[in-house]
């Protein structure tokens, strides 16, 4: 399903049961295991689709996404009719243009952007100018609690 | 006049033609992606640091990639 019909329009999808696996250049290469280049605590893919899923869950979310500054996702765990390239490509373009704009008006860098909409959130933040995180929650959801749910993602990565 | 100045200005006389309804919307759309054009030519041959590339590729994944969908939706 198109990302932005998902997150302005229609109710709430199936999940799948397991996460879904991110295709990266480590999982491409059979590297699964792998350290993150320049990582922090946060050490394999694995691990992080482990922590998405946990999050979500405990959290009551919809989903999550883990990418690089450049929009392709490292480790995500979303509903089955998301596509975590469209999420986490348009995470990391609202980001760019958020942090060119509020720079430019002398309020520097973003620590993160939260999105209302029709049906639901969307909150993307920025970690160790690495990673961008992104959480899609439902309408009912709190908006204190998805901002936890991301500040414990942050930390653990 | 360099290039980015003179491009400046024909955006900026797009934008105002259009706010003063000079321009349909169509026109306007069609003017904006000429500038695109010329603009993406232009920075090919810019040495644009990697930092910059990096925070510039989303953007051009989402307009690119919606685009491309919306195409598809046309049957072209």
């Amino acid at each position: 399903m198109d990302f932005f019909k998902k997150i302005f329009g229609t109710p709430e999808p199936e999940r799948k049961e397991e996460p879904q696996p991110a295709e990266t250049l480590e999982t491409a290469q059979g590297e699964e295991d792998k350290p993150e280049e320049g990582g922090g605590t946060m050490a394999t893919v694995k691990e992080m689709e482990k922590l998405l899923a946990q999050v979500v869950k405990d959290n009551g979310l919809e989903g999550a996404v883990i990418a690089d500054v450049e929009g392709l996702p490292i480790a995500s765990y979303l509903p089955a009719d998301l596509d975590e390239d469209e999420i986490a490509a348009a995470s990391a373009a609202i980001l760019a243009i958020s942090d060119s704009k509020l720079s430019e008006s002398g309020k520097g860098n973003v620590a993160q952007v939260s999105i209302e909409a029709e049906n639901g959130y969307l909150v993307v933040k920025p970690i160790k100018e690495e990673y961008v995180v992104s959480v899609l929650a439902p309408k009912d959801a709190k908006l204190g609690i998805i901002l936890s749910a991301v500040r414990s993602i942050e930390k653990k990565i | 006049m360099r290039r980015s100045e003179a491009m400046m200005e024909r955006l900026k006389a797009l934008n105002e033609k259009r706010k003063n309804g000079e321009l349909s919307a169509r026109e306007y759309y069609k003017g904006l992606m000429d500038l695109l054009m010329e603009l993406a030519n232009s920075l090919q041959e810019e040495n644009i640091s990697e930092e910059d590339v990096k925070k510039q590729i989303p953007l051009l994944k989402v307009f690119i990639t919606e685009q491309i969908k919306k195409m598809a939706g046309r049957g072209n």
